[in-house]
């Protein structure tokens, strides 16, 4: 099979011989091939595969610019037809266009390659595992394989290039009572024992939540929020909390942290850290960010992503954030609570795994809805009581961040991005768990 | 294209029980004004093909872009291979009664045909319609945006379905932020995507609306915030179409009662037993599957799986009758469903997926339903929406909402939400609006399954009146 940077070197040669001399043309490619497994009751409910590439042409003629995106495949004939049919469009098209008083000249920021290989399993070996450990479990969940690239290049001579081989099986398993945990087993070295050490650990879980369900009223709870919990209220950063374009807008949702009126906890530290390794540092202008850059420090605004559309329009000095200017790769502190003195610290309150569809009550005040989901506890005097019945919070940043937290635990865990709307996304978060008290619940 | 799809399909090789390859191609144009300048243009365009195959009981389906006899080959081949791998853990053994042979052709029914739009003409009506809304003092940010897609979706199989179906579709917005002090509201049209043409883009009619929505986001910066209390509520079809989407369209999703979605989007707290039995909602209330709505966003003549589309109703008189589940769905689980099952393009395989979901009109005007109200708020335009994993308790918030006081509107409110458990809430539906308040609404990003699916949806939706909802605004 040709490699995908084969057919994006290619495509990418033959438009950039194609531009007359006032035309710059920026690329961004992402290519895939994966196979997936999705499983119910620990059988096949449905398995598919794609092969699939973007290309997306920018095409920049002044101070005016359009772009389009086609789909790609291995097909030399069928993408050159392609690549060329989209390119006179644009050169047709752009021309006609008002000029764009915020675009900011396309510029060569260098040339990069990262090629991270693994070994993956192949489906018969993830399906033989099911079958021959998992029949007795009732697993629902998705497996999926396969190296997924992304590259950006322009006509001034930039070019990066990023790959990543990786496979992730992420699955809940549900008790007799119908009560669930969730688990992941991902990485890029599979290895059928890990696989069954992270379901075993889930399945120890999964015990107590077959106790008797504690139903809890409405009120405010002490909590520990375990990474993974963690992790989506960091998810709604990325609705414009660290935007210098959405707060110059009013559209932020820190704006009282970013307008200096209001802080978070001195415990509290925020870093965009690309050591993670799960995405790469270009943007889609093949602009290259920072391997670190601290957002927030010790509860203090210390910087906001700037793209250079925002910093064009706003007199800003740009950071090389990407267009949408959210968190990439974020990474919270630690702190001191150590594993073993969360149940005894926590003490009477809420244990909660994870959370589960988090909307705004309030945007431009931080205030933030959401339901328990997944291995959510009720603990007295630091022990274990039994699962609870699914309540709702509604509770502000600035408390969850801020005025209610506690503390930090002195581990961190990863959540490697596992969405796939049109294509396998990259990136990922890390963090620590939580101990806040007073957490608001309202339903 | 039907004739070259039929010639590829007869030029396979393969010992497979069925095969069906399903063409499409869709092009959308996303085109962006702000404050009174140009602001984004992008185009996309998807095309590739699925192909599925039948093996001993066991579909695989397998995505390509090479288009090429070469290209389909390869995936054919491939999807019998992953076939042969899942056989020995299939779910459900299927045949070929779950892929009928029909065959027919659909058309969005269109006024003015997108094409006769000129980028630069799209652009220029953005752009006026962002100096329109802007022009208060107050105003930090106008925009407005218009997403027009083309979709043609083709299928063929060896059993002989041929079908063709062509859909133009526009989502569109108008924004405006308003800012005073620390004060910062934002009120729009509300996300609207329809089957229609270039009609859509009517400068004329769209100025009214953008005056309006920059003068109400002025005015909910001295407004007074949403009182906290259980009172009666009214909500518009801009804001009730997501709350029958949730709370209506989502737990009546027969994948999801029978469980492929719990690692996902979630279960159900709607279990078999209940269809035919469980009192969903008031007497007043009757929901429909309804396809055939001319002009609504998910109206079809097939699903994915080449089952001819339908209106039903799911919901009749309170009483829950039948389920969201396509043909594959009502063979696993012997329940009652409708034509669903859809695909969000050429990369992923079908499943059970909302379509048009309706609640039916019924008798009143919204002024009887203003004036029936002692004490009560209206609340307009959705801003926000979350719910559990079973579909039960939600809370949405509105853009705008006003004080209903002896039976008259009395004020404006800002920063309203409201909370709830599904069926409680429908039990307390005490008015139904009439024709005259049924507007279609859609929107084109229904997120669900593994690997995850964004889809277009639709709902039309008179005004409807609940009791006794408890309401709460902002801040804290
Ligand atoms: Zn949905």
């Amino acid at each position: 099979m040709t490699p995908w940077e084969e057919v994006f070197d290619e495509v990418a040669e033959l438009a950039f011989s194609r531009l007359g001399s006032d035309e710059v043309l920026n690329l961004n490619f992402c290519a895939e091939d994966t196979r997936f497994l999705r499983f119910n009751r620990s059988r096949v409910r449905q398995v598919s595969a794609v092969a699939q590439a973007t290309l997306e042409l920018e095409l920049v003629i002044g101070q005016k610019h359009e772009s389009h995106t086609i789909n790609l495949s291995r097909n030399s004939a069928l993408n050159r037809a392609a690549v060329l049919d989209t390119l006179g469009t644009l050169q047709a098209v752009v021309p006609t266009l008002p000029d764009d008083p915020y675009v900011s000249a396309l510029e060569h920021h260098g040339t990069s390659r990262v090629v991270n290989t693994g070994q993956l399993p192949a489906p018969e070996d993830v399906l033989a595992f099911v079958a021959a450990e998992l029949q007795d479990i009732d697993l629902a969940g998705l497996f999926m394989a396969g190296p997924v690239h992304r590259a950006n290049a322009n006509s001034l001579g930039q070019r990066h290039w990023f790959s990543a081989s990786s496979f992730v099986f992420d699955y809940s398993l549900y008790s007799a009572r119908q009560k669930a945990v969730k688990g992941a087993y991902g990485g890029a070295d599979f290895d059928p024992a890990t696989l069954r050490a992270v379901i075993g650990d889930s399945l120890q879980a999964l015990e107590v939540m077959d106790r008797e369900r504690k139903v809890l009223a409405p009120g405010k709870y002490r909590c520990y929020l375990a990474p993974a919990a963690v992790h989506e209220i960091m998810g709604m950063l990325n609705w414009h909390a660290l935007s210098a374009g959405a707060h110059r807008r009013g559209e932020c949702s820190l704006t009282e942290l970013v307008d200096g009126t209001r802080m978070l906890s001195p415990k509290f530290t925020l870093d965009e850290d690309y050591s993670l390794g799960l995405s790469p540092r270009f943007n889609e202008r093949g602009e290259v960010f920072a391997e670190k850059l601290p957002l927030i420090v010790d509860g203090r605004l210390e910087n906001l992503f700037v793209s250079s559309q925002t910093a064009k329009e706003y007199g800003l000095p740009s950071n090389f954030a990407s267009e949408d200017e959210a968190p990439r790769s974020p990474v919270i502190a630690t702190g001191t609570l150590a594993r073993q003195d969360i149940l005894s610290e926590l003490d009477t309150g809420l244990y909660l795994s994870n959370l589960h569809y988090l909307n705004w009550s309030d945007k431009t005040r931080g205030r933030v809805t959401g339901m328990t989901r997944f291995g959510c506890l009720w603990v007295e005097n630091g022990e274990v009581v039994g699962p609870i019945a699914d309540l709702r919070f509604d509770e502000t940043l600035y408390h969850l961040f801020g005025t209610g937290l506690l503390e930090l635990t002195d581990f961190t865990e990863s959540h490697v991005e596992v969405m796939t709307y049109d294509q396998r996304h990259v990136g990922g978060k890390r963090a620590p768990g939580m101990l806040v008290q007073d957490m608001s619940f309202t339903l | 294209m039907t004739f070259s799809l039929t010639r590829a399909l007869d030029k396979l090789s393969h010992d497979a029980d069925w095969v069906g390859i399903r063409h499409y191609r869709e092009q959308t144009a996303f085109r962006m004004a702000r404050n009174g300048q140009v602001g984004r243009n992008t185009t996309q365009t998807q095309d590739g093909m699925m192909v599925e195959v039948l093996k001993d009981g066991q579909f695989a389906y397998v995505g390509t872009s090479d288009l090429s006899q070469a290209g389909l080959q390869a995936a054919c081949d491939q999807a019998l291979s992953l076939c042969r791998a899942a056989t020995r853990l299939n779910l459900f053994p299927f045949d070929t009664s779950v892929r009928p042979n029909e065959s027919g052709e659909y058309v969005s029914p269109v006024d003015q045909p997108l094409d006769e739009l000129s980028p630069r003409e799209i652009q220029a009506r953005l752009i006026e319609l962002t100096t329109r809304l802007k022009a208060h003092e107050r105003i930090i940010e106008a925009s407005a945006w218009a997403m027009l897609t083309q979709t043609r979706i083709a299928f063929a199989s060896t059993g002989g379905a041929r079908w063709v179906q062509d859909f133009s579709i526009v989502t569109r917005d108008l924004i405006a932020t308003a800012k005073r002090d620390t004060e910062i509201q934002r009120r729009s049209l509300g996300m609207q995507g329809r089957q229609w043409g270039a009609e859509s883009l009517e400068l004329d009619t769209l100025l009214i609306e953008a005056d309006r929505i920059r003068e109400q986001a002025v005015e909910l910066l001295s407004a007074a915030e949403c009182p906290t209390e259980t009172t009666d509520l009214i909500l518009m079809p801009d804001q009730l179409y997501l709350q029958v989407h949730e709370s209506i369209g989502h737990p009546l999703e027969l994948d999801r009662i029978l469980g492929d979605e719990r690692n996902y989007a979630g279960w159900s707290f709607v279990s078999p037993e209940d269809f035919g039995r469980l009192r969903f909602g008031s007497e007043l209330l009757n929901v429909s599957f309804d396809p055939t709505l001319p002009g609504e966003m998910a109206s079809y003549a097939f699903d994915d799986n080449g089952v001819r589309a339908n209106k039903a109703l799911l919901i009749e008189q309170g009483i829950l009758k039948r389920g969201i589940g396509g043909i594959e769905s009502q063979t696993r689980s012997g329940l009652p469903g409708v034509s669903c099952a859809r695909s969000a393009s050429w990369n992923r395989p079908p499943l059970d997926r909302m379509a048009n979901i309706n609640i039916e009109p019924g008798e009143s005007s919204l002024a009887d339903i203003i004036a029936a109200t002692e004490r009560g708020i209206l609340m307009h335009t959705n801003r926000s929406w979350s719910i559990d994993d079973y579909r039960n308790k939600f809370q949405f918030g509105c853009e705008y909402a006003q004080l209903i006081e002896d039976g008259t509107l009395t004020g404006t409110l800002r920063n309203p939400n409201y909370r709830g458990a599904t069926v409680p809430f429908w039990n307390s539906l005490t008015h139904v609006g009439n024709a005259d308040t049924f507007e279609a609404w859609g929107s084109p990003y229904c997120g669900k399954a593994e690997p995850n699916q964004a889809i277009r949806v639709g709902h039309a939706i008179p005004v409807c009146k609940f009791r006794g909802i408890e309401v709460f605004g902002g801040a804290q």
